[in-house]
């Protein structure tokens, strides 16, 4: 049985609040080398020729947004960036305000034109029932598109994906649990032969690990990863610069935060091994 | 892969295939119009375990002994509802954040049924918070069969199987509302959780309860080995239900997941030794090829 | 029949998508079509998502009925269970009535909807409701309905579509659970310094293995250690941490296969309390 607190985990509490407050505020931005699968991600988007259409699928809520969104942003401006044409879905009930916050603010800066460069499909019910429709038959799954509610084939970028998903070059999906990833890969990805990047939270990046490299060619894991592929992207993109210096000072403040769970750890075995000695 | 596309560069018949890599390309072909060919080595292995599974339940059903190691988590069940009892405080029993379609939830209905019983013999309250109407209907009905199991099917109050909230963090807040204002001496965890967990033990510790908890999400059982006294991990959580009743059927299913993980294990060693001893640039078909053709 | 008709109903629809799982794929090149199978399972697919569309409603009853008949008990939280319902219906009826602004009459879209405007180039503002965009320009209504003339897109600055939906999302909603998410961040500060203790050497494994990854996964916990942390923590990852999560996961889909195995074949009856 865990042993209890020796004094008022409020303490606790209150350092971890001032410390990462303090230097968020505070602060100044450091950099992250970038993972190797982080670098795989940027590589894989980077590889993808001019027109090809990619699936991006937003599977987050409010609580993982600050891990999750800025990683949809970047991806977002990466792939229009590289003239990638864009379909916009989402699996999760409280996605489609942050996809169409992201949509809308990014694809002006790039002239990119609603139904030839992108589209917004909007969130499809069923959960990984619905990853299963739309990996049969995107027409199927969104008969209207989610902003003008006109038919799918009024829209010349999904009247060039067809009706199977073999027409999409990959699948993007920032996904922070249940339905998302691990839903994503056997539903559409190993049976449709289609390639997937992923981006999730910290607690989810270990699942990931036996889906990568085949067919999970990279991914953005936690924050950190979010930060380290900012930092790629934004060279070649100056909106995302101050994304990616936001992201930096959060890491900074996080990177605290750990040194203090590590100090939490020692300080706990201290008074630990002094009881057990008091106590013989 | 397996190129179903093309029919194969030589006469379709399978006596004439030039060596292992053209016949298995010429039979795929053959086969693609009845069934997906790629899929050939999955349908074998579902056979084969079904076929296991089967023989293992029969075998179970004779009366054969099939131990199944002492998961110590379980026995802390009896002992936290005992603890609970003492204390005159209720038992609180979370069957997880999930749908009743997901197994982790099915598996939790069976387990709640014998919580429910065992409170119900001692005569002990049970509050069971769900996340889902749906689950909340299950769960009546397993505590209500739990009580009647143990005799006292007046024992079986509706008021204490509560639907809070479809919502993930909102069903949380509840569930602490309930740990700080009902104060239940034993918190039973078991199913599938998210980020709820690590909240919900650590609330449920800091009230004092003995805390048991069940997954096979991998992402939160670090959460729960922090917080809690027990923990049933991974495919221990599938054998539950077998360890609590016994029954031939459930016993027969876990010794069938054993001797498929050690057929499993078997074909790893296999196929690492393969790749490992495969000659470098190779063009031809060698062992290691065909090995991975056959399970890649 | 009360309990064979949904053992069959178990049997006939898991067969029938193991079944679609394993049917060839359609190759126009050799003329095999999309077989019925596929068919067959759309069809299932599309049920499975009009029953989960479906639990969203039973969930909105639910709430609805629990909570009513305990606010008539006269529960000590009914302050808390009438602002719940209250803020159900009252965003349910906003969103509905934004989704469906061109249909409704005026005087619900004046009270609930609200207006939108459109700045234009020369200083002036055009408040009204848009209802859409045409090549040429952004057509608008007044508020008693009656059609404005179209705007031509050359003459805006700047649209405002204002959204009470929205901001109930982006305020309140969002807000509060990034609270509640953030919760976690103490709870975990709070439960290693509570369970991260060296007992036995199993959990001095543990906490080791815990200090190195967190310090090598940021950079200051990296310099910290002379850059030897970071090198350690990709390999306890990519190593020890990548073959546990392959167990665990063949592991716990063996127990998921067969629990499914059992279901589909109509063996495993604890769905129907049996």
């Amino acid at each position: 049985m865990a042993a209890p607190l020796a004094f008022d985990r409020r303490w606790i509490y209150l350092g971890l609040g001032l410390l990462i407050t303090g230097l968020y505020a505070f602060g100044s931005p450091s950099a992250l080398p970038p993972a190797a699968p982080v670098q795989e991600y940027y590589d894989a988007i980077e590889a993808l020729p001019e027109g090809s259409i990619v699936l991006l699928s937003a599977d987050f809520d409010p609580a993982s947004a600050a891990e999750l969104y800025p990683m949809f942003y970047g991806t977002l401006h990466h792939l229009f960036r590289r003239n990638i044409r864009v379909i916009g879905v989402c699996t999760w009930p409280a996605a489609p305000p942050f996809s169409r916050e992201a949509f809308r603010s990014i694809a002006p800066q790039y002239h990119k034109e609603y139904g030839k460069d992108w589209v917004e499909l909007g969130f499809l019910v069923g959960d990984d029932v619905a990853m299963g429709i739309i990996g049969q038959s995107l027409r199927s799954a969104y008969p209207n598109d989610a902003l003008s509610k006109a038919p799918y084939d009024s829209f010349p970028l999904l009247r060039d994906v067809g009706d199977s998903s073999r027409g999409l070059s990959m699948l993007i999906t920032i996904s922070a649990g249940f339905p998302g990833i691990l839903e994503w890969i056997p539903q559409l990805c190993t049976r449709y032969d289609v390639p997937v990047l992923a981006g999730t939270t910290a607690v989810q990046t270990p699942s990931l690990f036996p889906y990568h490299p085949r067919p999970l060619l990279g991914y953005l894991g936690s924050a950190t990863g979010a930060t380290q592929y900012l930092q790629l992207v934004a060279p070649g993109t100056p909106a995302l610069a101050p994304v990616r210096d936001e992201n930096q000072r959060r890491m900074m403040a996080q990177g605290w935060g750990h040194l203090y769970i590590v100090a939490l750890i020692v300080l706990g075995n201290i008074i630990y091994f002094r009881s057990r000695r008091r106590a013989a | 892969m397996i190129d179903v596309q093309a029919a194969p560069p030589f006469p379709e018949a399978l006596s004439s295939a030039a060596g292992w890599s053209q016949w298995m390309d010429a039979v795929s072909w053959r086969l693609a119009p009845y069934m997906a060919p790629d899929k050939i080595a999955t349908a074998v292995a579902i056979v084969v375990f079904a076929w296991i599974m089967f023989a293992s339940q029969r075998k179970a059903k004779r009366g054969v002994e099939i131990p199944i190691r002492r998961l110590a988590g379980l026995d802390a069940l009896d002992e936290a509802i005992g603890r609970a009892t003492e204390m005159g405080r209720p038992v609180l029993y979370v069957p997880g954040t999930d749908e009743i379609k997901e197994i982790q939830t099915i598996y939790s209905m069976m387990i709640l049924r014998h919580v429910a019983r065992k409170t119900a013999e001692y005569g002990t309250p049970i509050i069971v918070p769900t996340k889902n109407a749906v689950v909340m209907a299950f769960a009546e009905e397993a505590v209500r069969q739990g009580c009647a199991d143990a005799g006292r099917p007046d024992a079986f109050v509706a008021d204490n199987i509560r639907y809070l909230s479809d919502e993930q963090f909102a069903y949380c807040a509840g569930i602490a509302g309930i740990m700080y204002r009902e104060k239940p001496a034993a918190n039973i965890y078991m199913g599938m959780f998210y980020a709820e967990a690590l909240i919900l033990a650590e609330t449920g510790f800091l009230g004092g309860a003995i805390q048991v908890a069940g997954t096979s999400r991998i992402e939160q059982l670090p959460a729960f080995v922090a917080a809690c006294d027990y923990t049933i991990m991974g495919e221990e959580y599938f054998a539950v239900t077998a360890y609590l009743t016994r029954e031939p059927s459930l016993v027969g299913t876990i010794r069938a997941g054993d001797v498929v993980k050690i057929a499993a294990i078997a074909l790893f060693i296999v196929g690492t030794w393969l790749a490992t001893a495969a000659p470098a640039g190779a063009t031809g078909p060698t062992w290691s090829s065909v090995y991975q053709r056959l399970f890649g | 029949m009360k309990r064979e008709i949904p053992i069959l109903l178990t049997v006939i629809c898991g067969l029938l998508v193991v079944a679609a799982f394993f049917a060839p794929a359609p190759d126009a090149a050799r003329g095999l079509q999309p077989s019925v199978w596929q068919a067959i399972n759309s069809e299932l697919l599309v049920w499975g998502q009009i029953l989960v569309a479906v639990a969203f409603l039973l969930g909105i009853a639910n709430v609805v009925r629990i909570n009513l008949r305990q606010i008539a008990a006269r529960h000590e939280d009914r302050p808390y269970k009438i602002v719940l319902l209250v803020s159900m219906f009252a965003f349910l009826i906003v969103g509905l009535a934004e989704m469906h602004e061109r249909d409704l009459p005026n005087w619900i879209v004046r009270v609930l909807v609200p207006a939108d405007h459109v700045f234009m180039k020369d200083g002036s503002v055009v408040a009204g409701w848009v209802q859409g965009a045409t090549q040429t320009g952004i057509t608008m209504r007044d508020g008693d309905g009656r059609d404005l003339p179209e705007i031509p897109h050359e003459q805006v600055e700047l649209v405002s579509e204002p959204s009470a939906k929205m901001w109930v999302y982006f305020k309140i909603f969002a807000p509060l659970q990034a609270t509640m998410f953030s919760l976690l961040a103490f709870y975990v500060a709070s439960a290693t310094f509570r369970a991260f203790r060296a007992r036995s050497l199993e959990s001095t494994l543990l906490l080791m293995a815990g200090a190195v990854v967190m310090l090598g996964q940021v950079p200051i916990g990296n310099a910290l250690t002379g850059g030897s942390a970071a090198p350690v923590e990709a390999f306890l990852m990519d190593n020890f941490v990548k073959a546990a999560e392959r167990a665990i996961a063949i592991g716990g889909s063996l127990g998921v296969l067969a629990t499914g195995l059992r279901i589909v074949l109509g063996l495993e009856r604890s769905y129907l309390s049996e």
